[in-house]
């Protein structure tokens, strides 16, 4: 099979959201299962607000999805360059964010 | 079969009374009990270690196979010519296997039995230790690891409280002892011995010879010699209070002999405060007997209660510090002793260990196999015990799925010591039971057991990070080869590149068991999870295949490395990606902390990784670049490469956030 242009270009997209979507999907899962371990969902409503924040990690991973795709599609390596520069930006902020208390982090 | 030979004695066998006469066929391993020991040495039970790589491998060798064979048939399916799509397909599967598996679990534990012999502790079976680290129930016994370990007969007494010194010769001559240079033999026996010699009273024996002797056993909890002196015949026999009075009939107080039954109750309150006080006491009475040729435990009746030897062993002063230490470490210390439970409660009292319950051997005894299960999770001092029982906690506390540790130095304890997930022995330790351990530590000390599973936690981390390290990263660069495959004219990596590859991520890993273990990992015993291994790879084995896929789309559609004409310069681009991800992520993995880098890496895999990536990197400049199919890459990939990495990275550290603390994601432990 030969593949080539548009057509390969497809075929990329394809796998690269293939994979994406699969992260998600094993995400979904393991924070579903991770909360029937913990019992925490008996009895009250995950709230929206705490499911997007949750999933902050699964947004920037689709963020990152759409941004590769385009900037390969684009095929320009400067803006290639500079959405990753500020991508890092945002998951350095969320690191820090989400950095453990030091007695958290002692008890871990 | 042995149960055949009804006129044999085997080696082994505890005459209980009687004589005979016989002819001796073998000796040593020609014996039934040397062939049961051959068997025994073969057929060591699997660790949780062992039986958790089976496991890993079990689920690898599936992985493996699947992806394999798929990849065989789709390349073979899209057109591609099928010698290559075979060794593309075989090459895969090199690159999932962890080759380099069983050299990391061996230098890490050759290297761990190293520093655990630093601290005193000798590993006789490298693959305990990760289970010496990981156990999470200690059984051990009282004498030696809580206490001193050195019993000295401080007292004895009539029940009119006057020093008789008949208690002493009776308690000298009712003695299993070595009496040569030096006195060795049962530690009680050796006490009183030692407690006559500084005292001058050893020669008050001297008038008697000793006709027979019925020995200590478990059940009876007593031992009777038969003594004569001056043509009169006398049975004596020492041993737990409890015991004797049973087999008492009457009572010698200032010399007067009256009924047990009026102060049978004050000879147990005298019993109860000396073990109330710490004190271990033994009984000591006798009986004249006729002459007859031979004596039983059935002679043991109608005796005269004397008196009482007392004697002291005293608590450790750091023993609360090193129980506490185990605590937490996550590490449930049960202690299991011959001994009463008032003593048993008094050392743990002055040691404020923590006593939760308390049960006696008779009361096990009662129990169902059910019963013993749900007492062993309880129950802090099992008291007044046999081996068989000791045999039968282990097994109970197996069977709740604890990695149990056991901690003896008698003949006795070997049964436990084999049956334990970790034995553990001493210097000390009589042979049989050094045979039975798996760890011997050259101090009687928790402390040191401490130190030494430090060691092993600090093992079975590392081995863990090669084992994620393998099942993530290699797994995502090897799915996503098998993609590409399938949509490229050309294969992404040729078998050979990927074997290459495949080698120098091997290398960068050999310093792995050097590396340096957070703190917090190893506060707690850890379990092999393969549950955990599954989600982990589910999970962080997709990153790795974006970013290949990534890479691809960079080759492809910004250095137009589509046709076969450029897949040289396609193939370089993915194996330096592939090669950088792969193994740099290693800093990110190695520790659970949030960002990475405030853990510390070791000094060795910082060194090795950062020169096999320089390696990796400069190979397609090379000759040997050339010979393997690589070409010289343009300088703006490089830029590209740096920044895709350094988001990989990143992303990867905040897949930790999600896995570990949205999802609470921890492994057993």
């Amino acid at each position: 099979m030969s593949v080539q242009g548009a057509e390969l270009f497809a075929w990329w997209a394809a796998s690269i959201s293939g994979g994406s979507v699969f992260l998600t999907l094993v995400s979904i899962y393991l924070y579903a299962s991770g909360r029937t371990s913990q019992k925490e969902s008996k009895g009250t409503t995950m709230k929206t607000v705490i499911l997007v924040k949750n999933f902050i990690f699964v947004w920037v991973l689709l963020g990152l999805l759409v941004f590769y795709i385009v900037s390969v599609n684009i095929g320009s390596a400067a803006v290639f360059a500079a959405g990753n520069i500020f991508v890092e930006i945002i998951l350095v902020i969320y690191l820090m964010k989400n950095r453990p208390e030091k007695s958290e982090q002692a008890r871990a | 079969m042995p149960q055949q030979l009804t006129n044999y004695l085997f080696m082994g066998t505890v005459v209980v009374h009687g004589n005979g006469q016989g002819v001796v066929v073998a000796t040593g391993k020609n014996t039934e009990l040397g062939s049961i020991s051959k068997s025994l040495v073969r057929s060591h039970p699997e660790t949780e270690f062992q039986k958790g790589i089976k496991k890993y491998g079990t689920m690898l060798l599936t992985l493996t196979l699947a992806l394999t064979i798929g990849i065989f048939t789709l390349n073979f399916a899209v057109g591609h010519y099928w010698v290559d799509s075979l060794l593309f397909s075989l090459a895969i599967a090199v690159g999932l296997v962890p080759e380099l598996m069983p050299a990391i679990v061996t230098i890490s534990l050759a290297q761990g039995a190293s520093r655990m012999a630093k601290v005193k502790v000798v590993v006789k079976r490298l693959v305990s230790i990760e289970d010496f680290g990981n156990m999470d129930v200690l059984c051990t016994d009282k004498t030696g690891t809580l206490t001193e370990g050195k019993i000295v007969l401080k007292d004895y007494s009539s029940l009119s409280e006057d020093k008789d010194p008949r208690i002493l010769s009776y308690s000298l001559l009712c003695n299993n002892a070595i009496v040569e240079e030096k006195i060795v033999g049962n530690p009680m026996d050796v006490a009183v011995w030692e407690y006559a010699s500084e005292n001058g009273e050893r020669e008050s024996v001297k008038a008697y010879t000793k006709v027979d002797e019925i020995p200590f056993d478990y059940q009876r909890r007593m031992m009777s010699v038969v003594v004569k002196k001056d043509e009169e015949f006398l049975l004596i026999s020492k041993g737990a209070p409890e015991s004797i009075s049973t087999k008492c009939k009457y009572v010698e107080v200032e010399g007067r002999i009256e009924p047990i039954d009026k102060v049978l109750k004050s000879i147990n309150t005298k019993f109860s405060k000396l073990s109330q006080l710490g004190y271990r006491v033994l009984a000591i009475a006798y009986r004249r007997v006729k002459t007859q040729k031979f004596y039983s435990a059935e002679d043991e009746k109608d005796l005269t209660l004397h008196g009482f030897l007392v004697f002291t062993d005293p608590p450790k002063k750091d023993s609360h510090q090193a129980v506490t230490r185990l605590n937490e470490m996550g590490v449930d210390v049960k202690i299991l002793t011959g001994d009463n439970e008032l003593v048993a409660r008094k050392i743990c009292d002055e040691l404020k260990v923590p006593v939760k319950k308390v049960v006696c051997g008779s009361e096990l005894m009662e129990m169902s196999w059910t019963e013993i299960k749900e007492a062993v999770e309880q129950t802090t001092i099992f008291a007044r015990i046999t081996p068989e029982q000791k045999l039968d906690i282990i097994k109970a506390l197996k069977a709740n799925k604890h990695v149990v540790g056991y901690m003896g130095d008698g003949v006795n304890d070997a049964p436990a010591l084999y049956e334990a997930d970790v034995g553990i022995s001493v210097d000390t330790a009589v042979d049989v039971s050094k045979e039975a351990a798996d760890i011997v530590l050259l101090d009687k000390d928790l402390h040191v057991l401490a130190d030494g599973m430090n060691e092993g936690r600090k093992i079975f981390g590392n081995t863990q990070k090669y084992i994620l390290m393998g099942t993530s990263s290699n797994f995502g660069n090897m799915f996503s080869a098998a993609v590409a495959s399938v949509f490229l004219d050309f294969l992404p990596m040729e078998a050979m590149q990927i074997l290459f590859m495949n080698l120098l991520y091997d290398v960068s890993n050999m310093t792995l068991p050097t590396d340096n273990v957070d703190e917090e990992y190893i506060k707690r015993p850890k379990r092999w999870d393969i549950g955990f291994v599954r989600k982990y790879t589910l999970f962080f084995g997709p990153f790795s295949s974006l970013y290949d896929f990534l890479t691809y789309g960079i080759m492809l559609f910004i250095f137009g490395a589509s046709t076969p004409q450029l897949k040289s310069l396609f193939q370089s681009g993915w194996f330096v990606e592939s090669f950088w991800t792969e193994v740099l992520v290693i800093f990110v993995i190695r520790t659970r902390r949030i960002p990475f880098f405030k853990s510390r890496p070791g000094k060795w895999l910082t060194v090795l990784t950062l020169s096999c990536v320089a390696f990796g990197t400069i190979v397609p400049f090379t000759v040997l670049g050339g010979f393997l199919g690589f070409t010289a890459l343009p300088p703006e990939f490089w830029v590209l490469l740096v920044l895709m990495v350094a988001t990989y990275l990143l992303l990867v550290d905040a897949g930790k956030v999600f896995f570990y603390k949205i999802c609470k994601i921890q492994g057993s432990e």
